[in-house]
C-alpha cells in the first residue's frame, strides 16, 4: 500500500515556508544541506519514496539513496512498504524524532568541548607559578575557569532534557 | 586674610627674593633658565602632587654625599622605567609569551563551538577576543585574528546590530572601539544551550502556519501536514515547560550562584 499524498499548490506553499524555517532552525544548522533537506521533507510528509524525493528536491538518485541510508542508520526513518514494482516507501513515524536526534548530537559536541576545555585548564594550572605575572594571564585564567565551570551546568542540563525527551518519545 | 591685590604683591615680592638668591648663587647663568623652571613649577600640574614634596623632604633628610646621591638617582631611574614598562604592557592588546598560546587555544574552541551553531569562524573569533579583552579596535582585531580588514568589518557590522555590542568613536582617530556588553558567564552558559526563546519562536511560527492550513481544509495534503505541524507545536510547547522546570531546579540555581 502506498500512502504518498500529493500536495495541492496552496498546501505546497505553506510547506515551503515551514521548510525554510526548519532549514535555519538552530539545532539543524551545521549538518549537510542535502541531509537536512531530505530530513525536513520526512518531517512534513511522513512517507516518501526515492522518486518523490527526487521530484521534491531535485537531487540525484545517488545522493538521495546515500542520505536515506544515513537516516535509516540513525533510526530517523524506516522502510514501511514495498510496492509491486519494487518501489520502497520510507517513513518517519513522528516528526519529533528528528528534533530529539539533533539534540543528542549537541550533547556529543559539548562532551567533546568539555575534554578540550579541561585539558587547557590543567595545562594552565600546571604553568600557573611561571606565567601568572605575564600580561593577559588574569583574563585568560578567568575565561578558562568560566568555561570549565559551565561544563557541569551544560551537561546536567542536557542530561535532564535527554531523560525527559526519552519519556516524551515513548508516550 | 589677604585680598587678591595683596596676594599679587606678595607673589611679586617672593619672586624678587627668589631671583636675588638665584643670582647670588649662580654666577653667569642665564636668568631665562630660572624663568623657565619657575614657570613650569607654577603652571605644570605635575608639581601639585604632594608626594613630590615628601620625596624632596626625605631626600634632604638623608643628607647624602655626591656618590650617595648618584646611587640613589640610579635606583629612582630604574623605578621610573619599571613603572612605565608595566603601564605600556597593561595597555597592550597582545598577551605575553605562553599566555598568547593559551589565548589562541581558547579562541579555537570558541570557533569550533560556534561552527556547530552555524556561526562563521571570523564572527566567532571576534566574539572570543572581545570576551577576553572586553574592548578592541578593528585594527587590533585584525592583528589578533589574522583575518583581513574586509572580513572583520563585515562581521563587525553584523555584531553591531546585536544589543550586546557597543560601538564608540575613538577620540582624535578614525577608528571605533568595540565593546562586548555581556560578561563571560553569560556567554559560557550559552554554549550549546537549549534556548527557550527559539522554542517560543517556533511555536509562534508553526501556529501561524496551522491557521493558514485551516483555510485550505479541502486541499490535498492538508490532513497530513496539519497533523505533522500539530505534533511539532506540542513538542516545542513541551520543551518550553521543561526548560522552566529545569531553571527552577536546585542544581542549576546553585551553579549560577557559584559562577
Amino acid at each position: 500500500m502506498s500512502s504518498i499524498t500529493e500536495f495541492d499548490d496552496e498546501i505546497r506553499a505553506i510547506e515551503n515556508d515551514i521548510f525554510k524555517f526548519l532549514m535555519s532552525y538552530s539545532l539543524f544548522i551545521g549538518q549537510k544541506a542535502t541531509f537536512t533537506t531530505i530530513k525536513i521533507y520526512f518531517i512534513t510528509r511522513k512517507c516518501l519514496t526515492q522518486e518523490k524525493l527526487q521530484e521534491l528536491t531535485g537531487f540525484s538518485r545517488g545522493t538521495i539513496s546515500q542520505e536515506l541510508k544515513k537516516l535509516i542508520s540513525m533510526k530517523l526513518i524506516e522502510k514501511t512498504s514495498v510496492s509491486n514494482t519494487g518501489e520502497i516507501t520510507y517513513s518517519m513515524k513522528n516528526p519529533i524524532i528528528a528534533f530529539i536526534h539533533s539534540f543528542r548530537n549537541l550533547t556529543n559536541d559539548i562532551s567533546k568541548f568539555a575534554k578540550r576545555i579541561n585539558t587547557i585548564k590543567e595545562d594552565i594550572e600546571k604553568d600557573k607559578i611561571v606565567i601568572e605575572n605575564l600580561h593577559g594571564f588574569d583574563n585568560v585564567y578567568q575565561l578558562i575557569n568560566v568555561l570549565a565551570n559551565s561544563i557541569p551546568f551544560s551537561l546536567e542540563l542536557i542530561k535532564t532534557i535527554d531523560i525527559e525527551l526519552a519519556n516524551y518519545q515513548d508516550e | 586674610m589677604q585680598n587678591n591685590s595683596e596676594k599679587l604683591k606678595h607673589i611679586l615680592d617672593l619672586t624678587e627674593s627668589i631671583t636675588q638668591e638665584f643670582l647670588s648663587q649662580n654666577n653667569g647663568i642665564s636668568i631665562n633658565n630660572l624663568k623657565e623652571k619657575i614657570k613650569d613649577f607654577l603652571f605644570n600640574p605635575l608639581w601639585d602632587i604632594d608626594s613630590l614634596y615628601q620625596l624632596k623632604r626625605i631626600f634632604k633628610d638623608l643628607d647624602l654625599d655626591d656618590k650617595g646621591t648618584n646611587d640613589l638617582w640610579k635606583l629612582i631611574e630604574e623605578t621610573f622605567d619599571l613603572c612605565s614598562a608595566r603601564q605600556l604592557k597593561s595597555k597592550s592588546h597582545v598577551y605575553e609569551g605562553k599566555i598568547r598560546v593559551y589565548e589562541k587555544q581558547l579562541i579555537e574552541i570558541l570557533v569550533d563551538a560556534g561552527k556547530t551553531k552555524g556561526q562563521n569562524a571570523v564572527f566567532a573569533s571576534i566574539i572570543g577576543y572581545l570576551l577576553l579583552h572586553r574592548s578592541l579596535t578593528q585594527t587590533q582585531l585584525k592583528q589578533l585574528t589574522g583575518y583581513s580588514k574586509g572580513a572583520i568589518s563585515q562581521s563587525l557590522q553584523l555584531l553591531s546590530n546585536a544589543p550586546a555590542i557597543k560601538k564608540e568613536p575613538l577620540e582624535g582617530q578614525r577608528e571605533f572601539l568595540y565593546t562586548l556588553g555581556a560578561d563571560m558567564a553569560d556567554i559560557a552558559s550559552n554554549i550549546g544551550s537549549y534556548k527557550s526563546e527559539s522554542n517560543e519562536l517556533a511555536i509562534k511560527f508553526l501556529k501561524n502556519k496551522l491557521q493558514e492550513l485551516e483555510i485550505n481544509r479541502d486541499k490535498n495534503g492538508y490532513e497530513i501536514l496539519s497533523k505533522r505541524v500539530t505534533k511539532m507545536v506540542k513538542f516545542f510547547e513541551y520543551n518550553v515547560s521543561l526548560l522552566e522546570k529545569i531553571k527552577e531546579s536546585s542544581f542549576i540555581k546553585e551553579l549560577k550562584e557559584d559562577n
